[in-house]
């Protein structure tokens, strides 16, 4: 008995080996049939938190549409969610293949279980904050996408998200864009400016999550899913932002090490946002700590997600 | 064409354009807000990304519209920001919020047509080849608006317990409020600007709805005080808590 | 506050959802190429929402297939009869 469970193991062991070693030679997966199950599960994961980052700034950009200040403010932060919503569609589409039910995951699942990141779980108060939104977390998202687009060996997976980077680019742009122009409106605007982006860089900054001391989802880089390690994607985000926020004036708790050659941030990972004043709390703490604030979620996560799954009419609407 | 300043010195036939084509961008502008308001609601992923994109559809004819409207003194600070809710001159039909799925989709469709029908009547006109091309882009855009919702109330007839029916029934009496009173002068007909005339406009849009809905014997709006002006019966402008919903807002910000 | 129902009959087209394939090309020396698929219970709401969700370049051509008249040939018994672009 004993034996033949060790033997399974083995062969199975074995075809996961065949499959890394097949994929760092540069092959390119089309189908679920050429899968092993780890690699299928590896995938899919990966697949099933992108769809879920997509759908969450449905919630997100809606206030941001709501208090735009122009016509065509409104119609930029409609184009990015039209955008993001096509992504979703993508995303929950490919995921169909793979057995998930796209209606279920969207409407039906509870809230609790959408696996979105913290940078997205906090409402946006005014258009400052869609500014910073696409600058830090849209730069966050294209980073990663992009990396997926580069890297991922399945490839229906690569090429979907062609659209999808090619539009993320220009929401990045778009913060650009704002944020140079709040910057430029005098000193009062520009506190204000500061003001948000301590809240937001951190938040940034760890949307790539755990350092790669700790990180845990090394599969997905044995199996090529992505091409670079959180800490590798933090950097390039570090190396697109931090020099941007130097020339417009704002200041971020990071800066270019001349002696390792490579952006760092001046405080240690991890670290806790205070939720009641949603000020950072600089003072590293451990990683277990900063998973329960993850898992816990912003404000915005529940409410915003619950309101996509219900439905509002007459009085309830004007 | 000379841009004005004042709407004194505007011709009586530019007077009732001006009029007319405010009354058009605004019943995009409203619209746009509709669709703003109910995008939470939608029904599918595809819906989150159709609704987003009628809704800056709609935002970008109305800017459009308004810029046209330049030449005859409008601002944009006048349409975004200094106007209030009694300001507003968009058709009665959106007045009143959606009471279902359904009903939005009735809504929609009526509403897509009747401003799509009116600027068909730009498309040819001599006297302003800005706005027949302006009208002809504008048409050829919203084509897919309605595709949308004539494909949704085909799903929705799926359903023989379906209120769709019934509601398109209520909002076509709206909806011909907009066409309310014909027996006054159209001078914008007269004047060249469109080709067809109002009364003939209406005909046309309810052959439009006809291909969708039955269209009742007889169906007519009351004319009890329609202002051509404001294509409405009774008091102008719109709920005020709809104005406070769709309304601009942190104008500090807008980007220039 | 009502939790949205969706009639999966009436609204997805049947128990199964009905998918639309994409093919697009932005000019005339491009090939038409699969650039995506949409879920609709009817041809007037896929190419709605085909047109809205790949909106991503102005197309020169676009047209709808609905994926239950695709017939695979090297992708037979495979779970996903197109595959992306
Ligand atoms: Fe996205
Ligand atoms: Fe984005």
């Amino acid at each position: 008995m004993a034996q033949a469970a060790l033997a399974r193991e083995t062969t199975e062991e074995a075809t996961e080996v065949a499959l890394q070693t097949r994929i760092k030679a540069g092959a390119t997966l089309e189908d679920i049939s050429e899968m092993t199950p780890r690699y299928r599960d590896v995938l899919v994961a990966t697949m099933a938190i992108a769809a879920d980052l997509e759908i969450m700034t449905l919630p997100l950009d809606y206030d941001a549409i709501a208090f735009a200040p122009s016509i065509n403010d409104r119609i930029a932060v409609a184009s990015a969610l039209q955008d993001e919503m096509g992504h979703a569609q993508v995303m929950f589409r490919m995921l169909e293949d793979f057995g998930f039910d796209s209606y279920h995951q969207v409407f039906e699942r509870d809230p609790k279980n959408f696996k979105t990141f913290f940078l997205l779980e906090f409402g946006n108060l005014s258009p400052i904050d869609v500014g910073l939104g696409h600058l830090v977390g849209d730069q966050a998202g294209y980073i990663t996408t992009r990396d997926l687009e580069e890297n991922c060996s399945f490839g229906p997976y690569s090429r979907s998200l062609r659209k999808v980077n090619f539009e993320e680019n220009f929401h990045v742009k778009r913060g650009e864009y704002m944020i140079r122009h709040y910057m430029q409106q005098g000193p009062e605007m520009r506190k204000r400016v500061q003001d948000r982006m301590d809240f937001w860089f951190p938040l940034g900054a760890e949307w790539f999550g755990a350092t790669d001391d700790v990180k845990s989802r090394t599969d997905q880089l044995h199996y090529k899913i992505r091409g670079s390690s959180n800490d590798q994607l933090r950097q390039i985000w570090l190396q697109r932002l931090v020099p941007f926020c130097e020339q417009v004036g704002l200041k971020v708790p990071a800066h270019f090490d001349s002696e390792r050659g490579i952006y760092v941030l001046d405080y240690q990972m991890p670290i806790l946002l205070n939720l009641e004043t949603l000020k950072w709390d600089f003072r590293t703490v451990t990683w277990p700590e900063k998973l329960a604030q993850w898992k816990k979620g912003g404000p915005l996560k529940l409410p915003g997600l619950t309101r996509m799954q219900v439905e509002l009419w007459g009085q309830d609407l004007w | 064409m000379a841009v004005v300043n004042s709407i004194e010195d505007l011709s009586e036939a530019d007077k009732v354009l001006r009029d007319e084509l405010y009354c058009i961008a605004d019943a995009k502008l409203v619209l746009a807000g509709w669709y703003m308001m109910v995008l939470q609601n939608g029904r599918s992923i595809a819906d989150f990304t159709s609704i987003c994109a009628m809704m800056q559809g709609q935002y970008g004819h109305a800017r459009a519209l308004y810029q046209h409207l330049g030449r005859f003194g409008v601002t944009l600070d006048e349409v975004e920001w200094t106007r209030g809710a009694k300001d507003i001159r968009s058709p009665k039909l959106l007045d009143r919020p959606p009471q279902s799925w359904s009903d939005f989709v009735a809504t929609i469709f009526m509403a897509e047509q009747a401003i799509s029908t009116q600027l068909s009547a730009y498309r040819t006109s001599l006297a302003d080849r800005t706005l027949a091309r302006l009208a002809d882009k504008i048409l050829k855009e919203s084509r897919f608006h309605l595709s949308y919702s004539v494909g949704w109330i085909k799903a929705l007839r799926n359903d023989p317990s379906s209120a769709v029916d019934e509601d398109a029934r209520r909002r076509l009496v709206e909806a011909l409020d907009w066409w309310g009173e014909l027996d006054q002068p159209d001078v914008v007909f007269a004047s060249g600007y469109r080709d067809a005339s109002d009364s003939d406009l209406r005909e046309r849009f309810l052959k439009a709805v006809g291909e969708t809905f039955d269209v009742p014997d007889g169906i007519a709006g009351h004319a009890r005080s329609w202002q051509r002006s404001i294509r409405r019966n009774g008091a102008p402008g719109i709920p005020e808590n709809l104005f406070e919903k769709i309304r601009f807002k942190n104008r500090e910000l807008a980007m220039p | 506050m009502m939790k949205k129902v969706i009639d999966r009959q009436l609204e997805l087209g049947g128990d199964k959802p009905e998918f639309y394939e994409v093919f697009a090309r932005r000019d005339s020396a491009e090939p038409l190429t699969h650039i995506g698929s949409v879920e609709a219970p009817n041809a007037e709401l896929a190419e709605a929402r085909a047109w809205f969700v790949y909106d991503q370049h102005i197309w020169r051509e676009m047209c709808i297939v609905p994926l239950s008249a695709i017939v695979t040939i090297t992708e037979r018994g495979s779970k996903s009869k197109v595959k992306v672009v």
